[in-house]
């Protein structure tokens, strides 16, 4: 862990004890715990509140974890691994569960959007799964409803991510696009191509859903208006593949 | 460990608040199945629409007021900037911009571009960096409207000298070239020219003076003065100017003889890229067809003023060749004639001989066709040379006396130490003749 505001390039605490490669890292909102996710088959909860520098829980599941996205009641993940399960697991209750939409297509993806309604998961098929999202009781672990499910792109989906207002639903491919769909209606909105751009890895919206940044390995990040499809700004400068983005935005007004 | 049942409250769930709720209506499920394509129910409500509308965050704001600026074109180049390499290996170099207006000219731009960065890609650079900064003139009017996909051809880069100068003994910076190639680390100085649309055409000025050939100038700019050109004639032939006797100019063409034009007016308004250099009260009209008979004295008296003259020189092992024959009292100049369809094998180079190494000029031989051939001794190092020259008798008398008084009114070291070693030489002939004939009158006797 590196502190972003100290110029020293050193890392201000490293975690140790994970053996093979981390593929998913985030934090609580608040910055209470961190959770990563690895290829040694488990998603973990680092609670920075204790003194420990120690993992303090451990998810097991059968296959290397692909991806691990906390839901925004900050109480349950859900994991998504190599052998196309995606397991919810409710912190409080240390209760799981798991769905396979396909268990030949690892799952790449999983989002949930911010108001806690829908969850959307994407393969290396191609295919994006949506549910929608309940919960049981106040407290409780959330049910999830199988509502549709799309051939979103024709090869590797990399990424899916809802918009801040829960309208919009993106989907980053190894065909070179980046598709926009209404939540609505899962039409197509935009379709964010650029014949330079190959893989695109990731993306993050603006706070207000009217712009998206896309990461992809002509080794620039670019910046696209939503409804136009038009590109803003491009952002060059790694020598090599972009494959992750951050990007915080805020609501002014 | 945690147990969850123990440190479950450590994990409390967030409500998330009823105001940012669905815009969809979660309870519907029934349509739920893989292959509907049925529309999710719900859809955006009208009043979600609209407070979204009202929505913008810092980003998009950020944008709008960024977008009159428009987005730098040569945003390409930006990965070379080496101030943003983080740990790659960088150049400091100093670029100077030749298109800036001559005052900032001398101010150097500083860049620091990445070891790997080609001699195009520094100029992309250069360009990013320029327009980031917002400086001006823009780039646009310097080099014309700029593809920036395709805007090298508008510029090159070229080895500067400290002060900024290019260095002309190198040509343009090859644009594939990584510029870590050039130089040393700390020879870092550039120059950056924009090749279009500033750069006028170069021409080329012909001064003459009447009866000394004449001289050719390239000018970069029509807006030099013709007092300008002028004094380059003169500082080229290093003619001295005597207070009170000024030069001018005339355009070349005979309706334009004796029309002395205006010093201080421009190249660019003369219309005209010949001109003849003319000492003020003087004629550019040719003095060899004027010779008359009783100025010839007057011409000889006059030794030390220019006159040139056409002969033949003369060469031990070849046809004869014309040339100009100019004398003054400093100067012996012998400027080969172009003379049309003979061979240029032999063509002679223009030499000058300084006065004061010219040792001594007589006829050595009259010929029976009216012409005579007159012999120009000269001191070359250590060693006494001769030039034959070729002319009708009286040319070839005129130059002889010509020279000759210049030779006496010198009096110059070389024409002394020749003038002493002839009559040694003499003194030497006469003793061995008077020897001789001692000699042989003990013979007889």
């Amino acid at each position: 862990m590196y502190d972003i505001n100290s110029s020293s390039p050193n890392a201000l605490i490293n975690y140790e004890g994970v053996q093979k490669n981390v593929t998913a890292v985030g934090f609580h909102e608040e910055g209470k715990w961190m959770f990563t996710g690895g290829e040694d088959h488990t998603a973990k909860i680092w609670d920075l509140r204790t003194r420990s520098l120690q993992c303090q829980r451990i998810f097991q599941v059968k296959a290397p974890v692909n991806c691990v996205t906390l839901h925004p009641n900050q109480g349950e993940l859900y994991v998504g691994d190599q052998s196309g399960s995606i397991h919810c697991w409710d912190l409080k209750t240390d209760v799981n569960e798991h769905l396979i939409p396909d268990q030949e297509a690892p799952i790449t993806s999983v989002s949930i959007d911010p108001m806690g309604t829908m969850m959307a998961a994407v393969n290396n098929k191609g295919m994006c799964y949506l549910w929608t999202m309940t919960a049981n009781r106040p407290g409780g672990p959330s049910k999830l409803h199988p509502k549709k499910k799309f051939q979103a792109h024709h090869r590797y989906v990399l990424k899916c991510l809802f918009s801040p207002d829960s309208t919009l639903l993106a989907t980053t491919s190894a065909d070179g696009t980046c598709r926009i769909w209404r939540t609505a209606d899962l039409s197509l909105c935009t379709e964010l191509k650029d014949k330079s751009q190959r893989w695109v890895w990731d993306c993050a919206f603006s706070g207000d859903s009217q712009y998206i940044i896309t990461a992809s390995s002509d080794n620039n990040a670019r910046l696209w208006s939503v409804t136009t499809g038009e590109i803003k700004r491009e952002y060059s400068g790694h020598e090599k593949a972009i494959v992750c983005l951050a990007f915080r935005d805020e609501v002014v007004s | 460990m945690y147990k969850a049942e123990e440190k479950g409250h450590l994990f409390e769930k967030r409500d998330i608040p009823a105001a940012d709720q669905p815009q969809m209506s979660v309870g519907d499920i029934s349509s739920a199945g893989e292959t509907d394509t049925d529309s999710i129910d719900g859809g955006k409500d009208v009043s979600a629409d609209a407070k979204q509308s009202k929505l913008v965050s810092a980003l998009s704001k950020q944008l709008e007021e960024l977008e009159t600026q428009g987005s730098n074109p040569f945003f390409k180049y930006a990965k070379f900037d080496g101030r943003t390499a983080g740990g790659q290996s960088t150049r400091k170099l100093e670029i100077f911009l030749a298109f800036l207006p001559p005052d900032q000219r001398a101010y150097p731009m500083t860049i620091i571009v990445t070891a790997n960065a080609r001699a195009q890609e520094v100029v992309g650079l250069v360009c990013w960096q320029y327009t980031e900064e917002g400086r001006k003139p823009d780039l646009k009017t310097v080099a014309g409207q700029i593809d920036p996909n395709d805007f090298l051809n508008k510029f090159s880069l070229h080895m500067a000298e400290d002060n900024g100068e290019i260095d002309t003994d190198f040509p343009p910076i090859v644009p594939t070239d990584l510029v870590s190639k050039y130089g040393l680390p700390g020879f870092t100085k550039f120059a950056l020219v924009a090749n279009a649309p500033v750069q006028p055409k170069a021409v080329v000025v012909t001064i003459t003076v009447p009866n000394r050939g004449f001289n050719k100038f390239q000018v970069d700019s029509m807006t030099i003065t013709m007092r300008e050109l002028m004094d380059k004639v003169i500082k080229k032939r290093k003619m001295k100017v005597i207070q009170g006797l000024n030069y001018t100019l005339e355009k070349a063409g005979k309706s334009e003889a004796g029309k002395p034009i205006d010093l201080d007016s421009m190249l660019g308004s003369m219309n005209c890229l010949d001109f003849y250099l003319i000492r003020e009260n003087s004629s550019r009209g040719d003095v060899e067809s004027n010779v008359e008979e009783d100025q010839k004295m007057a011409e000889s008296l006059l030794s030390h003023q220019y006159k040139s003259f056409h002969v033949s020189m003369v060469h031990k092992l070849r046809t004869n060749t014309e040339v100009q024959l100019g004398i003054s009292g400093d100067k012996i100049e012998i400027d080969p004639l172009a003379v049309k369809g003979t061979a240029r094998l032999f063509k002679p180079k223009a030499v000058t001989y300084d006065a004061d190494s010219v040792a001594a000029c007589d006829i050595s031989e009259a010929k029976s066709n009216g012409k005579s051939v007159f012999r120009m001794t000269y001191l070359n190092g250590m060693d006494y040379k001769h030039h034959f020259f070729e002319a009708e008798h009286a040319v070839a008398q005129e130059i002889v006396e010509k020279v000759n008084n210049i030779l006496e009114l010198k009096f110059s070291t070389v024409r002394k130490e020749f003038v002493f070693s002839q009559e040694r030489k003499a003194l030497q002939k006469r003793d061995s003749i008077k020897r001789d004939s001692i000699k042989s009158g003990h013979h007889h006797h």
